[in-house]
């Protein structure tokens, strides 16, 4: 039944060529710069350091590397993550099913 | 939208500093909880974060189970915030009692200008404007039907003609005319015409009432010329002129030398740079050695808007001089003292009259002034009318003359 909804959602916003980022309840990252990452809709922070954040966003993790990480606003479904990075990763939740 | 930020304002935030191994997971059990955090600073071993009071009951069972200690850095937001203020109640107090005093005084008139009129119907305006409810302390409230304002002075002022009331913020501006005093109509009570100066009468001419002098005849001030009392006991408003010779006496002074100064040509001209109350010299180096000189100055008027700059420029001209003397000669001197006696009798005489004779009857020349005494002989018209009714009695008949 979700699914069957996704689908349709999926679909009406191709006919309406509407950009899928203005879905609801699609995960986004956004990065500025090489300073800021803002996430939205996401399932939850997997792990929190000063080098070294992951965040779990549903169908697969973001894994940023950096330093200097401040989470600077933490909500349900949102980060906002400001400091240098250095590297991100995709991971798909198949290929690293933890 | 977020509202993390005005929620965690409104209901107080807590700035905590937590520390123990288990720090990350501690802040990733929270975020899972849905917890809103912000600033989470990471350390070795340690964080820093900003979570709302009401979220603590949370932190404190995570961080419990998790061994992590939590220690607190600072309290902020509303409820903080007002507990403070409560502590400082004398301030508080002031605060509203300036901001009360500012809108009291800015409801007072401050000052009332009055422009338009003479000084001295500024005073009786201003006394005017006092009764009518405009003065330096009244409240605006009182003064804002301007039109009934307006009335009420011009009610309490008779010889205004138009009075305008502009109130800006709390200066009042009365602008106001006066009326044009009209002619003084002549009287219509019975009266006579008397002279007003010692004279010798030449011509009498007599249009209302009986002439009671002749040519030749010597008058002194306040002497009856036409009498309005007519031979058959009517008494009319007497008018006519009577014209008689008058003599005057002048004293005529006027130097023979004038010291008078003149340009040669010269001139040197220096530029300033005016900021406030200073001068600076900015071009014209030039120091000329003149005996004597005359300074003009021509300022810029640099505005922005409606302000004036502080910043002007100043061109100074600094032309030579060269005083020099004028010698007039001592016939030409008593040719002006006659004209200059001339005048001052015009003055003396008022009115219309012809100057008959002039004599020198004294002349001095010392320290290089010529001193004149010149007596002239003029012909004016000598009738006044006297205020007073031609004669007590005939007071019962003015009525009766007045409708003849």
């Amino acid at each position: 039944m979700r699914k069957l909804r996704k689908a349709w959602k999926r679909r009406a916003s191709e006919w309406l060529s509407l950009p899928p980022a203005t879905m609801a309840g699609v995960p986004r990252v956004l990065i500025v710069a090489d300073e800021q990452v803002v996430m939205e809709n996401i399932v939850g922070l997997e792990r929190v350091d000063e080098s070294e954040i992951v965040v779990d966003i549903g169908e697969a993790h973001v894994r940023l590397a950096g330093e200097g990480f401040e989470v600077t606003l933490a909500v349900s479904g949102e980060i906002h993550v400001r400091g240098r990075v250095h590297h991100i990763e995709f991971i798909r939740r198949r290929g690293n099913e933890r | 939208m977020n509202l993390t930020y005005v929620e965690q304002w409104w209901f107080g935030s807590l700035h905590m500093e937590l520390r123990g191994a288990a720090v990350p997971d501690a802040i990733v059990e929270l975020q899972r909880r849905g917890v809103p955090m912000r600033h989470v600073r990471l350390g070795q071993e340690r964080a820093t974060l900003l979570a709302g009071v009401r979220d603590f009951p949370a932190v404190y069972r995570v961080c419990r189970a998790r061994r992590v200690k939590i220690r607190f850095l600072e309290r902020s937001g509303l409820p903080f915030t007002v507990r403070r203020v409560r502590r400082r109640k004398a301030f508080v107090a002031g605060m509203g009692l300036f901001l009360l005093l500012v809108y009291t005084q800015s409801q007072l008139i401050w000052q009332v200008n009055i422009g338009g009129v003479s000084e001295e119907t500024q005073a009786s305006l201003r006394q005017a404007a006092a009764e009518a409810g405009l003065y330096v302390g009244a409240w605006k409230g009182q003064v804002r039907d301007l039109d009934r304002l307006q009335a009420a002075i011009q009610k309490r002022t008779p010889n205004l003609t138009w009075v305008g009331v502009n109130i800006q913020g709390t200066v009042a501006r009365v602008e106001a005319v006066e009326k044009v005093p009209d002619v003084q109509e002549k009287s219509q009570r019975p009266h006579n015409i008397v002279a007003a100066k010692p004279a010798t009468i030449r011509r009498v001419f007599a249009t209302r009432g009986k002439s009671v002098v002749r040519p030749g005849q010597v008058v002194q001030p306040g002497q009856l010329l036409i009498s309005g009392l007519l031979g058959d006991g009517k008494a009319v408003p007497a008018e006519g002129e009577v014209w008689g010779e008058v003599w005057y006496t002048s004293q005529v002074s006027l130097p023979l030398q004038v010291r008078q100064s003149g340009l040669t040509g010269q001139e040197v001209e220096r530029q300033y740079l005016l900021l406030g109350p200073w001068a600076l010299r900015v071009w014209g180096w030039q120091e000329p050695r003149y005996k004597a000189s005359i300074e003009r100055y021509h300022d810029t008027d640099w505005r922005l808007g409606k302000w004036r700059l502080p910043l002007q420029l100043r061109t100074a001209t600094v032309y030579e001089a060269q005083p020099y003397a004028v010698r007039h000669s001592v016939a030409a001197a008593e040719k002006r003292a006659l004209t200059l006696a001339a005048a001052d009798v015009k003055r003396q005489m008022g009115g219309d009259g012809v100057v008959l004779e002039q004599k020198v009857l004294q002349r001095e020349v010392s320290r290089g002034k010529l001193y004149e005494k010149v007596f002239t002989r003029v012909e004016e018209d000598i009738a006044v009318a006297a205020p007073a009714p031609p004669a007590p009695e005939e007071k019962k008949a003015a009525p009766h003359a007045g409708s003849a």
